[in-house]
């Protein structure tokens, strides 16, 4: 029999993940352009949330929690997909990529911007968070917050070229 | 463009991507965490009460020098507890869901063929060639994301040594006919067994095995 508070729990938990699943995807996707290997880190990242749930349902930012969480498993889950690891637990060099059906355009030009402004942008946009919360959540000042964003967008833009109907 | 319209287009650009998985795999997958968690918790601590928080499993073999087989289910949970914590290149528990944990310790000699009958008695069929590394000639088996996961063990083990591997196996998700194909080998003359290789394949797939000792 279920434990009242736990069945609580388990619904905070489940409502959380029906409304953050797909941002936190796209966040991570962004930050890795591989979209099997961003669904695998995003699914470790929520059980790991699920796991922890009394400590990260009382993060200021759980999504953000969850995207971070996703991007530090990432060396484990390379090693995981390459199916071959050294015994001494140093990591080898990625050998595969995979097929991806979004813009990669768009993709690599946010991997290449340097770590805080991707950082910034992926906080930013697919998580909605305002600057202060992105501030906290990156432990840099909102003025530093404002920046990074300001100079990954300027190195954004020439990606995008206006539509006009 | 401005700020907002950049990032307005960067939204749209993957608007269209979703997380199908369901919530019950996530808290499944989270549930096995927090066992496991755990479990090795109390193994970091070493002692009496690192027997009793083994009995969580049911350890089938310890390795090089073979299984050790354990007693029946009514056997005292210290005493099932016991094999797992003998010094040894690898152990294979049996989790209370099924699915089965393999460690391998960093920097110890593995005896494939005690390997092999461990995952065996466990339920997990299972190949382990030494000295050369295999990889499938045809393709893997795209089931080896359910079958299998794999975890690098962070920290030192109780022997101070870091390095340690972890997979867990769910043998009711290998398709029929399927083995789990290991390969141990080493990449330099004179070396011991420095890496590990895995795959899912049909029993029988023809393997490519080859040395890639330099």
């Amino acid at each position: 029999m279920r434990v009242p508070g736990v069945e609580q729990e388990r619904k905070e938990f489940a409502d959380f993940y029906q409304r953050c699943r797909d941002n936190c995807l796209r966040a991570v996707l962004a930050a890795t352009g591989d979209r099997a290997l961003a669904e695998d880190l995003v699914a470790e990242a929520f059980a790991r949330a699920w796991a922890s749930w009394r400590k990260v349902s009382r993060h200021p930012a759980p999504a953000a929690w969850v995207v971070r969480t996703a991007l530090n498993v990432r060396v484990s889950w390379w090693r995981r997909r390459r199916r071959e690891i050294a015994l001494d637990g140093h990591d080898l060099p990625r050998l595969d990529d995979d097929v991806r059906d979004v813009d990669q355009a768009m993709l690599a030009a946010i991997r290449r911007l340097p770590k805080r402004q991707r950082e910034v942008i992926v906080l930013r946009v697919w998580l909605d968070l305002d600057t202060n919360t992105v501030a906290d959540e990156l432990g840099i000042s909102p003025r530093t917050v404002a920046v990074h964003l300001s100079r990954a967008t300027a190195a954004l833009r020439a990606q995008f070229v206006p539509v006009t109907s | 463009m401005d700020e907002d319209e950049v990032l307005n287009a960067m939204r749209r650009t993957l608007s269209d991507v979703r997380m199908d998985r369901p919530v019950e795999a996530i808290e499944e997958r989270g549930r096995a965490r927090r066992r496991h968690r755990g479990v090795l918790g109390v193994v970091a601590g070493g002692g009496l009460a690192a027997v009793a928080a083994l009995a969580l499993a049911l350890p089938i073999g310890a390795g090089p020098s073979g299984s050790t087989p354990t007693g029946g289910a009514a056997a005292p949970a210290a005493e099932q507890a016991a094999p797992a914590m003998e010094p040894a290149a690898f152990s294979v528990a049996k989790l209370a869901d099924g699915s089965v944990q393999l460690r391998l310790k960093s920097k110890q000699v593995i005896n494939p063929e005690a390997l092999e009958k461990a995952l065996a008695d466990a339920g997990v069929p299972t190949v382990v060639k030494a000295g050369v590394l295999c990889t499938p000639e045809g393709k893997e088996l795209p089931q080896i994301k359910d079958v299998l996961t794999f975890d690098p063990i962070d920290g030192a083990n109780e022997d101070g040594v870091y390095g340690d591997s972890e997979w867990v196996i769910a043998p009711a998700k290998m398709p029929k006919g399927s083995i789990l194909h290991f390969s141990v080998f080493p990449v330099h003359k004179g070396q011991g067994y420095a890496k590990v290789a895995w795959a899912l394949v049909p029993k029988g797939a023809p393997m490519n095995c080859r040395s890639v000792v330099s």
